[in-house]
């Protein structure tokens, strides 16, 4: 069975729509499980009118089918507060390096 | 390497809250039914009327703003939609996307018409948006952890736009034109946001209140929006027939036109201006 943290390391992957950093280091994941073949993500959203809400999760979906061991993706959106706190210091070393933050 | 413990169940404790939602006064589902309707179509249709202005602002500041609060307000609306939609409630009322997807509107009429005048849309965020926050602060500890949470993410994002309103007012009422056609536009919308909150002691809310769905009464929303809104409003020198009683410790405000009331979509039934 493959573990959270080879989940996490495969989300790092998934890069934000917008911004050349990946959903992990923008602090959109808020928990992962995985259970048998599943693996089931907790993700929030930088704002509440996001346009990318959709693509966002097709891309996680899409990327973690491509895992060994995936086979199915279950995406629960919580609507955790975020904020620019939330950013991992590697995704706002990556933000400076293109002009933002 | 990650400072904050990003994916861990402290931050997202694992919860299916829908599983542990029940609410056994079939009362309480309907009033929260038309709740959440009535939140979702006043947030709904504040962002489409603001979005018409959204090339015609008086400034390219406030043009490009109203681009940013269309923007926030339709993701408002599209994040309660789908709560109508996993309650127990048959039919409930549609989500919107498009202005005449549904017959029944649970927006104050003020919304209907496209806004001919900058004066509408600060009148609007002044007012409507103030208005629909109090009623989110009431549910941000609903036991219904699904509309509390939106509630919370929603006012932690109006933070912004309710400093920017509160400019707004300023800036329009700074000189006599300006401020004299916001006073006509809060002539026209003040009694109907007060009646928004809906009579006291109104059954529907008071059951939500019973079963810890909300936590304030209409009369309590409506004094929270007054203390509000109206400071403001005096600064800018716009008039509004309320007083504030010292010995009472509450806002006055005489009669209001409950036989032009609709409390099922909580709107004024107004007869349509004549163009």
């Amino acid at each position: 069975m493959r573990t959270t943290e080879e989940v996490r390391d495969a989300l790092r992957e998934v890069l934000d729509p917008e911004y050349p950093i990946s959903l992990v280091d923008l602090g959109l994941i808020r928990g992962i499980e995985v259970e048998g073949t599943k693996a089931r993500i907790r993700l929030t959203y930088t704002c509440l009118g996001c346009p990318a809400t959709d693509m966002i999760q097709d891309d996680i979906r899409d990327r973690l089918l491509m895992m060994e061991g995936i086979d199915e993706v279950e995406i629960e959106v919580v609507w955790d507060l975020w904020s620019r706190k939330d950013i991992t210091p590697l995704g706002r070393k990556k933000l400076r390096e293109v002009g933002v933050v | 390497m990650s400072e904050r413990p990003e994916g861990t169940e402290e931050i997202a404790p694992a919860r299916s809250s829908m599983e542990e939602f029940m609410v056994e006064d079939d009362e309480a589902l309907a009033a929260l039914v038309n709740l959440i309707a009535v939140l979702g179509d006043n947030e709904y249709f504040l962002g489409r009327r603001v979005s018409e202005w959204a090339d015609a602002g008086p400034l390219l500041e406030s043009t490009a703003a109203c681009a940013a609060i269309t923007q926030d307000k339709l993701g408002h609306s599209r994040v309660l939609y789908p709560l109508l939609e996993e309650l127990p409630w048959p039919n409930p009322p549609t989500s919107l996307q498009g202005e005449q997807d549904r017959r029944r509107r649970y927006s104050v009429s003020f919304l209907d018409e496209p806004f001919k005048s900058w004066s509408n849309v600060v009148a609007a965020l002044a007012l409507v948006g103030p208005a629909v926050n109090v009623v989110l602060e009431s549910v941000a500890t609903s036991k219904y952890e699904n509309l509390a949470k939106r509630a919370q993410r929603i006012l932690d994002e109006e933070r912004l736009t309710s400093a920017y309103a509160e400019g707004l007012v300023r800036q329009i009422a700074y000189n006599e034109r300006g401020r004299k056609l916001l006073q006509e536009r809060v002539d026209e919308l003040f009694l109907e946001m007060l009646c928004w909150f809906g009579p006291e002691g109104e059954e529907g809310i008071e059951v939500l209140k019973r079963e810890g769905l909300v936590s304030m009464s209409n009369e309590e929303m409506r004094q929270t929006y007054l203390s509000r809104v109206v400071p403001l409003l005096k600064e800018a020198r716009v008039e509004v027939p309320v007083e504030w009683d010292e010995r009472e410790q509450r806002w006055e405000y005489g009669d209001l036109p409950w036989n032009e009331w609709n409390q099922l979509q909580r709107r004024l039934q107004r007869p349509k201006k004549s163009a």
